[in-house]
């Protein structure tokens, strides 16, 4: 770790740098434990997401580009204009690796170009490039366009259409899918509209650095202990087979699977969705950088482009939308990559669309099974055309514009699309989902496997609030030091691997509690921004409408989550985390975190 | 993949804290090695900050659910 982060001001055009201490590593470990300490302290409460004020924040982790595996991950950190809470979205691929090697931890982007721009980066270099010629350009072009004016070797980072034309559901794609090496993409909360409205089309990147080691054979060892694990854990093996798309069949025959936009757990005539299909048309796989697991997916598409595929994509662009043809996910999938959409949003979004239709509600538009009229509606998404005026900007808005009741089929929480988990089927979804930092996501705590293979009590919130905490506070920590979601590993080995880049040592008891901290700063930073209890809830629809079960499986036909159970559960969480029960921590709670100098966003 | 893993308590007394560490060097880490662990003492889960205090005794089941990251 070099401790500097690379601070640029598109509006003056001025470079400058930020030394972080190695007590505030220790403190909030990296990745999006330093991007929530870095946006609580950089940004005024009540800025606009998309007010140049807003920082966009690309962070490395303590261990990225080091010899542990999945060390090539990185985090964009920033205010998202989606749901107006604290965002820190994840990346695989490459670039991490080479933002390492500029000799940088991180690029902290801030202001406004006065024109369009792209930013070339080599080492401390930093070139303010002109980009109109490629203002309106799809992300593959973009890419290799930039590589030509730049180096063909050099990482990118760059906005499609959507993200030019600030649509809320907009990504950040990082090199793009027909490369060898995998493509990564910041996906969720909108953060290509962040990058739009700075008018900057893209970050080109190229380091020499070579990443040192406070203590080398540790590293090796903690390298060699991790392969080993991954090596025995046999789940490996489906992972790199199918990647997450093994998932697919067992969520629908499970009822787990988001089927039209939520209407039901499972999808007759699924199969073709289900990975053992996916393989058919499967070219090869990629992996990110130094993964051994190498899950990504590449499907060769009908035009004979590359596109990788993934399990959220499949069930949310798919059954969700009553698509069960896989090409014609993939060419969905193709679209959104290419204008820069994220892929689960979209598909809520047009999910949500759907049903407005056979509703009355909208007269235009794709009806539910109508593989082509999505594809259209993405387009419309991206450029604002058509539907695309109203469906642009996620669920949440759209369902305001549309009025009419829409808000209690409108799938979102805090803003955010939900991802590709039914959770009348998972209650502890329900409470993961209405208590994650950043709206309806999968990643802060995945409950599904648990319950489904008996650890967890089905239909019930039984441990789930006590459960969800401690992953919560695990994932923030693994979030922070920035390995892979997918990676099996024992916390001594990756606390060794630390240690070997950092010099000191960081205990299991640290790390987790470490994990907490980031949790609850990111909990004040959305107080702040004027989030409270009432946003920690699900749509209504989880309430109300009865989810019918597939049968023989469950010991009732069809569940609905009783909103008392529900709000009962949050209560323990609450108490559970030393919150007072509106959901806002205790001094108390703030002083045993270290955290005291935030209080007074709790009023002391 | 073997999702969970099950066993009876066979010494008394012994912290949950030791046990863990214990099993993580034996054979059967390959069975617990997920990103996170859940564990349940007789059916009941223990939260991970009362995982030093819990004491385990002949008899007691032990379940251990290993967390991989989802989709
Ligand atoms: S497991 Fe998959 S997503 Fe994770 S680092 Fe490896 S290749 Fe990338």
């Amino acid at each position: 770790m070099s401790g500097k982060l690379l601070i640029i001001d598109l509006t003056s055009e001025k470079i400058s740098q930020q030394i972080i201490s190695k007590e505030i590593y220790k403190k909030y470990i990296g990745g999006k434990g330093l991007g929530a300490y870095l946006l609580m302290n950089m940004l005024e409460k009540g800025t606009d997401a998309l007010a140049a004020e807003n920082p966009l924040i690309f962070l490395t982790g303590p261990i990225t580009g080091s010899l542990f595996p999945t060390s090539g991950r990185m985090v964009v950190v920033s205010k998202s204009p989606l749901t107006g809470t604290f965002t820190d979205s994840h990346v695989g691929g490459f670039l991490g690796n080479e933002i390492k090697k500029t000799g940088y931890d991180g690029i902290i982007i801030t202001g406004k170009c006065h024109d369009r721009k792209y930013l070339w980066i080599q080492d401390e270099k930093v070139e303010f490039r002109d980009c109109s010629h490629l203002w309106g350009e799809k992300v593959s072009i973009t890419v290799d366009q930039l590589r030509q004016e730049t180096d063909l070797k050099a990482r990118v980072a760059c906005i499609g259409p959507a993200g030019e034309n600030l649509s809320l559901i907009s990504t950040i794609m990082m090199d793009k899918d027909s490369d060898k090496t995998r493509a990564g993409i910041a996906g969720r909360t909108g953060l290509g509209a962040v990058m739009g409205s700075k008018n900057l089309k893209g970050i080109v990147v190229m380091g020499t650095h070579k990443l040192s080691y406070e203590n080398e054979s540790l590293m090796k060892d903690s390298r060699q202990d991790t392969v080993n694990v991954i090596k025995s854990t046999d789940f490996m093996k489906v992972r790199n087979q199918y990647g997450s798309a093994n998932l697919i069949g067992p969520m629908n025959e499970q009822g787990f699977l988001p089927t039209r936009n939520f209407k039901e757990g499972f999808i007759e005539n699924g199969e073709e969705l289900y990975c053992e299909n996916m393989n058919r048309h499967k070219s090869r796989n990629v992996t990110c950088f130094n993964c051994p697991i190498v899950c990504g997916q590449i499907i060769k598409t009908k035009k004979e482009t590359e596109i990788k595929i993934e399990y959220e994509s499949i069930a949310l662009l798919g059954s969700n939308n009553g698509i069960t043809g896989f090409m014609d996910v993939a060419d969905a999938c193709l679209i959104c990559n290419e204008l820069g959409i994220d892929t689960m949003s979209a598909g809520v979004v047009i999910g949500f669309a759907m049903e407005c239709k056979e509703k009355n509600l909208i007269h235009t538009g794709p009806d539910f099974g109508d593989a082509k009229g999505q594809l259209e509606l993405l387009e419309d998404l991206a450029y604002r055309k058509n539907l695309g005026k109203i469906f642009a900007d996620g669920v949440r808005r759209a369902s305001e514009k549309i009025g009419q009741g829409s808000y209690k089929f409108a799938i979102h929480v805090k803003g955010l699309e939900m991802a590709g988990y039914e959770p009348r089927t998972s209650w502890g979804m329900a409470l993961a989902y209405a208590t994650a930092d950043r709206g309806a996501c999968h990643q802060r705590c995945w409950t599904v496997n648990t319950e489904r293979t008996g650890g967890l009590k089905m239909f019930s919130f039984e441990d789930k609030p006590e459960f969800i905490i401690d992953i919560q506070n695990e994932r923030a920590a693994a979030f922070s030091m920035l390995i892979c979601d997918f990676l099996p590993f024992e916390q001594t080995s990756m606390l060794s691997a630390w240690e070997a880049v950092m010099g000191m040592p960081l205990s299991e008891k640290e790390y987790i509690l470490a994990g907490e901290r980031i949790w609850n700063l990111i909990k004040l930073f959305n107080i702040r921004e004027g989030l409270s209890r009432k946003e920690d809830i699900l749509p209504p629809r989880m309430f109300e409408d009865k989810l019918k079960l597939p049968a023989n499986i469950y010991d009732k036909d069809s569940v609905v989550i009783p909103k008392d159970a529900f709000e009962h559960a949050l209560d323990i969480y609450y108490e559970k985390r030393g919150w007072n029960q509106e959901g806002i921590p205790t001094l108390t709670k703030l002083k045993e975190l270290d955290l005291e100098e935030y209080k007074c966003y709790i009023g002391e | 993949m073997k999702m969970f893993n099950e066993k009876i308590v066979t010494e008394e007394p012994l912290s949950l804290e030791k046990y863990l560490e214990e099993m993580k060097k034996s054979d059967e880490r390959k069975h617990i090695t997920g990103s996170a662990l859940m564990i349940k003492l007789n059916g009941k889960f223990v939260q991970n900050k009362n995982i030093p205090k819990t004491i385990l005794h002949k008899g007691d089941i032990i379940s251990i659910f290993p967390l991989l990251g989802g989709g």
